[in-house]
Protein backbone atom coordinates (compact mmCIF):
# COMPACT_ATOMS: atom_id res chain seq x y z
CA UNK A 1 0.00 0.00 0.00
CA UNK A 2 1.73 3.39 -0.94
CA UNK A 3 2.05 5.91 1.99
CA UNK A 4 0.02 8.20 0.36
CA UNK A 5 -2.90 5.16 1.14
CA UNK A 6 -1.90 4.90 4.31
CA UNK A 7 -2.00 8.37 5.42
CA UNK A 8 -5.65 8.95 3.68
CA UNK A 9 -6.95 6.06 5.94
CA UNK A 10 -5.30 7.19 9.00
CA UNK A 11 -7.23 10.35 8.48
CA UNK A 12 -10.56 8.37 7.11
CA UNK A 13 -10.16 6.54 10.41
CA UNK A 14 -9.38 9.22 13.10
CA UNK A 15 -12.03 11.64 11.92
CA UNK A 16 -14.69 8.62 11.36
CA UNK A 17 -13.97 7.44 15.29
CA UNK A 18 -13.99 11.00 15.82
CA UNK A 19 -18.05 11.75 13.94
CA UNK A 20 -19.13 8.58 15.33
CA UNK A 21 -18.00 8.99 18.61
CA UNK A 22 -19.07 12.37 19.15
CA UNK A 23 -22.68 11.13 17.11
CA UNK A 24 -22.96 8.68 20.17
CA UNK A 25 -22.35 11.31 22.58
CA UNK A 26 -25.13 13.66 21.56
CA UNK A 27 -27.26 10.67 21.87
CA UNK A 28 -26.55 9.44 24.58
CA UNK A 29 -24.69 12.09 27.40
CA UNK A 30 -27.13 13.31 30.20
CA UNK A 31 -25.69 17.00 29.97
CA UNK A 32 -27.09 19.24 27.37
CA UNK A 33 -23.57 21.42 27.29
CA UNK A 34 -21.79 18.05 26.63
CA UNK A 35 -24.25 17.12 24.24
CA UNK A 36 -23.20 20.80 22.71
CA UNK A 37 -19.62 20.20 22.55
CA UNK A 38 -19.94 16.50 21.54
CA UNK A 39 -21.98 18.03 18.24
CA UNK A 40 -19.06 20.06 17.56
CA UNK A 41 -16.51 17.45 16.95
CA UNK A 42 -19.31 16.01 15.01
CA UNK A 43 -19.11 18.85 13.07
CA UNK A 44 -15.83 19.47 12.44
CA UNK A 45 -14.87 15.62 12.06
CA UNK A 46 -17.58 16.07 9.02
CA UNK A 47 -15.47 19.08 7.39
CA UNK A 48 -12.42 16.92 7.63
CA UNK A 49 -14.10 14.02 5.88
CA UNK A 50 -14.95 16.79 3.42
CA UNK A 51 -11.60 17.53 2.91
CA UNK A 52 -10.53 14.24 2.70
CA UNK A 53 -13.27 13.93 -0.29
CA UNK A 54 -11.98 17.28 -2.13
CA UNK A 55 -14.83 19.25 -1.61
CA UNK A 56 -12.93 21.94 -0.10
CA UNK A 57 -15.21 24.67 -0.93
CA UNK A 58 -17.61 22.60 1.59
CA UNK A 59 -15.59 21.94 4.17
CA UNK A 60 -14.61 25.59 4.53
CA UNK A 61 -18.69 26.28 4.83
CA UNK A 62 -18.98 23.43 6.76
CA UNK A 63 -16.83 25.08 9.25
CA UNK A 64 -18.09 28.81 8.86
CA UNK A 65 -21.93 28.11 8.50
CA UNK A 66 -22.20 24.73 10.94
CA UNK A 67 -19.86 25.81 13.82
CA UNK A 68 -19.63 29.03 13.28
CA UNK A 69 -23.50 29.93 13.15
CA UNK A 70 -25.87 27.21 13.93
CA UNK A 71 -23.51 25.68 16.95
CA UNK A 72 -22.83 28.86 18.27
CA UNK A 73 -26.51 29.39 17.85
CA UNK A 74 -27.73 26.18 20.12
CA UNK A 75 -25.16 27.02 23.04
CA UNK A 76 -27.13 30.77 22.79
CA UNK A 77 -30.47 28.66 23.03
CA UNK A 78 -28.79 26.37 26.17
CA UNK A 79 -27.83 29.32 28.11
CA UNK A 80 -30.60 31.66 27.74
CA UNK A 81 -33.35 29.14 28.18
CA UNK A 82 -31.66 27.74 31.55
CA UNK A 83 -30.12 29.49 34.56
CA UNK A 84 -26.55 29.25 33.97
CA UNK A 85 -25.77 28.87 38.01
CA UNK A 86 -27.44 25.41 37.44
CA UNK A 87 -24.47 22.65 36.80
CA UNK A 88 -26.41 20.19 35.63
CA UNK A 89 -28.70 21.24 32.71
CA UNK A 90 -31.51 18.92 32.41
CA UNK A 91 -31.47 16.64 29.66
CA UNK A 92 -33.64 14.54 30.17
CA UNK A 93 -34.56 11.62 27.97
CA UNK A 94 -37.79 9.58 27.88
CA UNK A 95 -37.22 5.79 28.57
CA UNK A 96 -36.58 4.32 25.24
CA UNK A 97 -36.02 0.50 24.73
CA UNK A 98 -38.57 1.08 21.83
CA UNK A 99 -36.67 3.77 20.39
CA UNK A 100 -33.31 1.90 20.74
CA UNK A 101 -34.54 -1.11 19.14
CA UNK A 102 -35.85 0.82 16.16
CA UNK A 103 -32.70 2.63 15.65
CA UNK A 104 -30.93 -0.65 16.21
CA UNK A 105 -33.25 -2.15 13.40
CA UNK A 106 -32.60 0.98 11.16
CA UNK A 107 -29.07 0.70 11.55
CA UNK A 108 -28.83 -2.97 10.57
CA UNK A 109 -31.43 -2.19 7.78
CA UNK A 110 -28.87 0.86 6.23
CA UNK A 111 -25.93 -1.37 6.76
CA UNK A 112 -27.77 -4.82 4.92
CA UNK A 113 -28.72 -2.57 2.28
CA UNK A 114 -25.15 -0.88 2.37
CA UNK A 115 -22.63 -3.82 2.09
CA UNK A 116 -24.77 -6.44 0.57
CA UNK A 117 -27.93 -5.67 -1.73
CA UNK A 118 -26.58 -2.76 -3.93
CA UNK A 119 -23.68 -3.09 -5.98
CA UNK A 120 -22.50 0.78 -5.94
CA UNK A 121 -20.06 0.49 -8.40
CA UNK A 122 -22.68 -1.01 -10.58
CA UNK A 123 -19.89 -1.95 -13.75
CA UNK A 124 -19.45 1.84 -13.70
CA UNK A 125 -15.75 1.81 -14.92
CA UNK A 126 -15.80 -0.74 -17.48
CA UNK A 127 -19.06 0.43 -20.08
CA UNK A 128 -19.99 -1.96 -22.97
CA UNK A 129 -20.76 0.15 -26.02
CA UNK A 130 -21.87 -0.18 -29.22
CA UNK A 131 -21.65 1.96 -31.81
CA UNK A 132 -21.16 1.96 -36.00
CA UNK A 133 -20.93 -2.06 -35.55
CA UNK A 134 -18.23 -1.83 -33.35
CA UNK A 135 -18.70 -3.43 -30.10
CA UNK A 136 -16.32 -2.01 -27.46
CA UNK A 137 -15.40 -2.71 -23.87
CA UNK A 138 -14.53 1.01 -22.39
CA UNK A 139 -12.20 1.10 -19.52
CA UNK A 140 -10.81 3.64 -17.49
CA UNK A 141 -7.75 2.73 -14.92
CA UNK A 142 -6.08 5.23 -12.81
CA UNK A 143 -1.96 5.39 -12.55
CA UNK A 144 -0.94 4.23 -9.88
CA UNK A 145 2.89 5.82 -9.68
CA UNK A 146 3.82 2.41 -8.33
CA UNK A 147 1.99 -0.72 -9.37
CA UNK A 148 1.62 0.78 -12.71
CA UNK A 149 -2.60 0.44 -13.11
CA UNK A 150 -5.72 1.03 -11.14
CA UNK A 151 -9.16 0.90 -11.53
CA UNK A 152 -10.49 4.50 -10.56
CA UNK A 153 -13.53 6.11 -9.86
CA UNK A 154 -14.09 9.16 -10.96
CA UNK A 155 -11.16 11.65 -9.17
CA UNK A 156 -8.15 10.96 -10.58
CA UNK A 157 -4.51 12.27 -9.27
CA UNK A 158 -2.49 11.81 -11.91
CA UNK A 159 -2.79 10.72 -15.54
CA UNK A 160 -5.81 8.69 -16.98
CA UNK A 161 -5.57 5.64 -19.24
CA UNK A 162 -8.52 4.90 -21.41
CA UNK A 163 -8.89 0.87 -22.78
CA UNK A 164 -10.61 -0.10 -25.54
CA UNK A 165 -11.33 -3.33 -25.70
CA UNK A 166 -13.07 -4.44 -28.89
CA UNK A 167 -15.44 -7.97 -28.64
CA UNK A 168 -15.32 -8.67 -32.17
CA UNK A 169 -11.00 -7.45 -33.14
CA UNK A 170 -11.76 -8.06 -36.87
CA UNK A 171 -9.79 -5.45 -38.84
CA UNK A 172 -9.05 -2.96 -35.40
CA UNK A 173 -5.66 -1.86 -35.36
CA UNK A 174 -5.63 1.14 -32.43
CA UNK A 175 -7.63 3.46 -30.60
CA UNK A 176 -8.07 7.06 -31.39
CA UNK A 177 -8.49 9.71 -28.06
CA UNK A 178 -10.23 12.62 -27.42
CA UNK A 179 -10.28 14.98 -24.56
CA UNK A 180 -12.14 18.33 -23.49
CA UNK A 181 -12.78 20.52 -21.02
CA UNK A 182 -16.45 21.74 -21.59
CA UNK A 183 -17.81 24.85 -20.33
CA UNK A 184 -21.09 24.50 -17.95
CA UNK A 185 -23.28 25.88 -20.72
CA UNK A 186 -22.88 23.77 -23.58
CA UNK A 187 -22.28 20.62 -20.69
CA UNK A 188 -25.24 18.60 -21.87
CA UNK A 189 -23.95 19.14 -25.58
CA UNK A 190 -20.79 17.26 -26.21
CA UNK A 191 -21.07 18.43 -30.03
CA UNK A 192 -20.40 21.99 -28.72
CA UNK A 193 -17.42 20.73 -26.93
CA UNK A 194 -13.53 21.56 -28.62
CA UNK A 195 -12.44 18.19 -28.82
CA UNK A 196 -8.75 17.51 -29.08
CA UNK A 197 -6.54 14.74 -29.59
CA UNK A 198 -5.08 13.74 -26.57
CA UNK A 199 -1.84 13.37 -25.90
CA UNK A 200 -1.10 10.01 -25.95
CA UNK A 201 1.49 7.39 -24.86
CA UNK A 202 2.72 4.04 -25.76
CA UNK A 203 0.62 1.92 -24.53
CA UNK A 204 1.28 -0.22 -21.76
CA UNK A 205 0.64 -4.02 -22.09
CA UNK A 206 -2.51 -3.49 -20.32
CA UNK A 207 -4.52 -7.24 -20.96
CA UNK A 208 -4.87 -9.01 -23.97
CA UNK A 209 -6.81 -7.48 -27.14
CA UNK A 210 -6.50 -3.80 -25.32
CA UNK A 211 -5.52 -0.91 -26.91
CA UNK A 212 -4.36 1.65 -24.31
CA UNK A 213 -4.08 5.29 -24.32
CA UNK A 214 -2.87 6.91 -21.37
CA UNK A 215 -3.56 10.82 -21.51
CA UNK A 216 -1.50 13.05 -20.47
CA UNK A 217 -1.67 17.05 -19.85
CA UNK A 218 -5.42 16.67 -17.83
CA UNK A 219 -4.62 20.00 -16.37
CA UNK A 220 -7.89 21.61 -15.84
CA UNK A 221 -10.39 21.14 -13.46
CA UNK A 222 -12.86 18.89 -15.43
CA UNK A 223 -11.77 16.76 -18.67
CA UNK A 224 -14.17 14.72 -20.69
CA UNK A 225 -12.84 11.91 -22.97
CA UNK A 226 -14.07 10.00 -25.67
CA UNK A 227 -12.17 7.43 -27.95
CA UNK A 228 -13.33 5.15 -31.21
CA UNK A 229 -11.64 2.28 -32.49
CA UNK A 230 -9.22 2.44 -35.87
CA UNK A 231 -9.68 0.09 -38.38
CA UNK A 232 -6.71 -0.87 -41.03
CA UNK A 233 -5.50 1.24 -43.68
CA UNK A 234 -5.87 4.55 -41.04
CA UNK A 235 -9.70 4.98 -41.81
CA UNK A 236 -11.50 5.83 -38.55
CA UNK A 237 -13.83 3.04 -37.59
CA UNK A 238 -17.26 3.91 -36.72
CA UNK A 239 -18.50 6.13 -33.96
CA UNK A 240 -17.23 7.75 -30.82
CA UNK A 241 -17.76 5.24 -27.98
CA UNK A 242 -18.38 7.51 -25.24
CA UNK A 243 -20.30 10.26 -25.18
CA UNK A 244 -23.72 10.09 -26.23
CA UNK A 245 -23.65 6.55 -26.45
CA UNK A 246 -22.68 5.77 -23.15
CA UNK A 247 -24.25 6.79 -19.94
CA UNK A 248 -21.57 7.81 -18.17
CA UNK A 249 -19.12 10.75 -18.24
CA UNK A 250 -15.55 10.55 -16.63
CA UNK A 251 -14.67 13.45 -15.31
CA UNK A 252 -11.19 14.22 -13.87
CA UNK A 253 -11.45 16.45 -10.49
CA UNK A 254 -8.76 18.73 -9.03
CA UNK A 255 -10.61 20.67 -6.66
CA UNK A 256 -14.33 21.15 -7.04
CA UNK A 257 -14.60 24.48 -5.93
CA UNK A 258 -14.85 26.08 -9.75
CA UNK A 259 -17.63 23.61 -10.94
CA UNK A 260 -19.46 24.15 -7.97
CA UNK A 261 -19.26 27.69 -8.40
CA UNK A 262 -20.05 27.87 -11.73
CA UNK A 263 -22.89 25.20 -11.14
CA UNK A 264 -24.45 27.31 -8.61
CA UNK A 265 -24.00 30.47 -11.10
CA UNK A 266 -25.34 28.09 -13.88
CA UNK A 267 -28.12 25.78 -13.48
CA UNK A 268 -28.90 26.55 -10.19
CA UNK A 269 -28.98 30.20 -10.77
CA UNK A 270 -32.63 30.06 -10.09
CA UNK A 271 -32.42 28.05 -6.54
CA UNK A 272 -29.46 30.11 -5.25
CA UNK A 273 -31.84 33.22 -5.70
CA UNK A 274 -35.19 31.36 -4.04
CA UNK A 275 -32.81 30.10 -1.27
CA UNK A 276 -31.30 33.78 -0.62
CA UNK A 277 -35.16 34.95 -0.45
CA UNK A 278 -36.23 31.71 2.16
CA UNK A 279 -32.90 33.48 4.36
CA UNK A 280 -34.38 36.77 4.27
CA UNK A 281 -37.84 35.42 5.63
CA UNK A 282 -36.61 33.14 8.34
CA UNK A 283 -34.47 36.31 9.43
CA UNK A 284 -37.41 38.52 9.62
CA UNK A 285 -39.55 35.51 11.18
CA UNK A 286 -36.95 34.69 13.71
CA UNK A 287 -37.11 38.34 14.71
CA UNK A 288 -40.29 38.30 14.93
CA UNK A 289 -40.58 35.38 16.76
CA UNK A 290 -37.94 36.23 19.20
CA UNK A 291 -38.96 40.14 19.94
CA UNK A 292 -39.96 41.06 23.43
CA UNK A 293 -43.30 41.13 24.26
CA UNK A 294 -44.73 44.79 24.86
CA UNK A 295 -47.25 44.75 27.56
CA UNK A 296 -49.68 47.53 27.53
CA UNK B 1 -12.74 -2.61 5.55
CA UNK B 2 -9.96 -0.65 4.37
CA UNK B 3 -11.01 2.96 3.21
CA UNK B 4 -8.98 3.44 -0.18
CA UNK B 5 -10.63 0.19 -1.22
CA UNK B 6 -14.39 1.03 -0.90
CA UNK B 7 -14.14 4.60 0.09
CA UNK B 8 -18.11 4.54 -0.85
CA UNK B 9 -19.12 2.13 1.30
CA UNK B 10 -17.20 3.25 4.34
CA UNK B 11 -18.76 6.53 3.84
CA UNK B 12 -22.20 5.22 3.98
CA UNK B 13 -21.39 3.75 6.84
CA UNK B 14 -20.38 6.38 8.92
CA UNK B 15 -23.43 8.61 7.49
CA UNK B 16 -25.64 5.68 8.46
CA UNK B 17 -24.23 5.75 12.03
CA UNK B 18 -24.36 9.38 12.45
CA UNK B 19 -27.81 9.11 11.01
CA UNK B 20 -28.96 6.76 13.47
CA UNK B 21 -27.54 8.39 16.20
CA UNK B 22 -29.44 11.40 15.26
CA UNK B 23 -32.64 9.85 14.92
CA UNK B 24 -32.50 8.31 18.05
CA UNK B 25 -31.86 11.62 19.58
CA UNK B 26 -35.21 12.78 18.15
CA UNK B 27 -37.19 10.31 19.00
CA UNK B 28 -35.34 10.35 23.02
CA UNK B 29 -34.90 13.54 24.13
CA UNK B 30 -37.40 16.08 25.92
CA UNK B 31 -35.56 18.92 25.77
CA UNK B 32 -36.24 20.89 22.31
CA UNK B 33 -32.56 22.34 21.85
CA UNK B 34 -31.27 18.49 21.98
CA UNK B 35 -34.44 17.70 19.34
CA UNK B 36 -32.29 20.22 17.10
CA UNK B 37 -29.30 18.97 17.84
CA UNK B 38 -30.44 15.53 16.79
CA UNK B 39 -31.88 17.16 13.33
CA UNK B 40 -28.48 18.44 12.81
CA UNK B 41 -26.99 14.81 12.78
CA UNK B 42 -29.54 13.96 10.92
CA UNK B 43 -28.64 16.85 8.40
CA UNK B 44 -24.94 15.89 8.57
CA UNK B 45 -25.43 12.15 7.47
CA UNK B 46 -27.43 13.40 4.66
CA UNK B 47 -24.41 16.02 3.49
CA UNK B 48 -21.85 13.18 3.63
CA UNK B 49 -23.85 10.67 1.30
CA UNK B 50 -23.90 13.64 -1.31
CA UNK B 51 -20.40 14.09 -0.89
CA UNK B 52 -19.56 10.95 -0.98
CA UNK B 53 -21.83 10.01 -4.19
CA UNK B 54 -20.87 13.23 -6.21
CA UNK B 55 -16.74 12.16 -5.35
CA UNK B 56 -16.90 8.57 -5.98
CA UNK B 57 -19.59 7.67 -8.32
CA UNK B 58 -18.15 8.51 -12.25
CA UNK B 59 -21.95 10.21 -12.49
CA UNK B 60 -21.83 12.24 -9.58
CA UNK B 61 -20.19 15.15 -10.85
CA UNK B 62 -20.41 18.64 -9.24
CA UNK B 63 -23.88 17.89 -8.31
CA UNK B 64 -23.56 16.80 -5.24
CA UNK B 65 -21.58 19.78 -3.61
CA UNK B 66 -24.25 21.68 -4.88
CA UNK B 67 -26.87 20.15 -2.98
CA UNK B 68 -24.77 20.23 0.19
CA UNK B 69 -24.75 23.82 0.10
CA UNK B 70 -28.12 24.38 -0.43
CA UNK B 71 -28.97 21.71 2.46
CA UNK B 72 -26.33 23.65 4.75
CA UNK B 73 -28.25 26.85 4.42
CA UNK B 74 -31.19 25.54 4.67
CA UNK B 75 -30.43 24.14 8.01
CA UNK B 76 -28.79 27.61 8.90
CA UNK B 77 -32.70 29.04 8.23
CA UNK B 78 -34.02 26.42 9.89
CA UNK B 79 -32.16 26.24 13.08
CA UNK B 80 -32.45 30.48 13.36
CA UNK B 81 -36.26 29.62 13.16
CA UNK B 82 -36.54 26.67 15.36
CA UNK B 83 -34.22 28.25 18.23
CA UNK B 84 -36.35 31.75 18.30
CA UNK B 85 -39.73 29.18 18.52
CA UNK B 86 -37.02 27.64 21.37
CA UNK B 87 -37.04 31.19 22.80
CA UNK B 88 -40.78 31.57 22.81
CA UNK B 89 -41.75 28.29 24.69
CA UNK B 90 -39.62 29.15 27.17
CA UNK B 91 -41.33 32.85 27.88
CA UNK B 92 -44.38 31.27 27.82
CA UNK B 93 -43.83 27.88 29.52
CA UNK B 94 -40.43 28.39 31.41
CA UNK B 95 -39.04 25.19 30.05
CA UNK B 96 -38.48 23.88 26.53
CA UNK B 97 -39.61 19.65 27.21
CA UNK B 98 -41.66 19.38 24.29
CA UNK B 99 -43.94 17.24 26.11
CA UNK B 100 -45.23 20.12 28.32
CA UNK B 101 -45.76 22.52 25.69
CA UNK B 102 -48.89 20.60 24.24
CA UNK B 103 -51.42 23.69 23.94
CA UNK B 104 -50.71 26.76 20.99
CA UNK B 105 -52.00 29.10 23.55
CA UNK B 106 -51.05 29.72 26.95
Amino acid sequence: MPASDVLTNLAFYVFAILAAGGALMVAGSRNIVRSAFALLAVLFAAAALYALMKADFIAAAQVLIYVGGILVLIMFAVMLTHRITDVHVSNDSTPGPAAFCACLCLLFALVVVILFTVKWKGGSDEVVARAGGDEAVLLQYQADGRTGLRRGGASFEDRVVVGVRPLRADGVVGVQVQVAQPEMKDELNPDKWDWKDAATEAPPALREGAWVATLKDLKEKRTRWRARLVKAGGASAGDWLSDGNIEPDFEVFRGVTRPAALALAGPYLFAFEVVSVLLLASLVGAAFLARKEVKE
Amino acid sequence: MIFTRAPLENMLLLSAFIFCCGVYTVLTRKNAVSILMGVELVLNAANINFVAFSQYTPTGGVHGNVFVVFVVLLAAAEAAVALAIIIGIYQNFGRVDVDQADQMKD
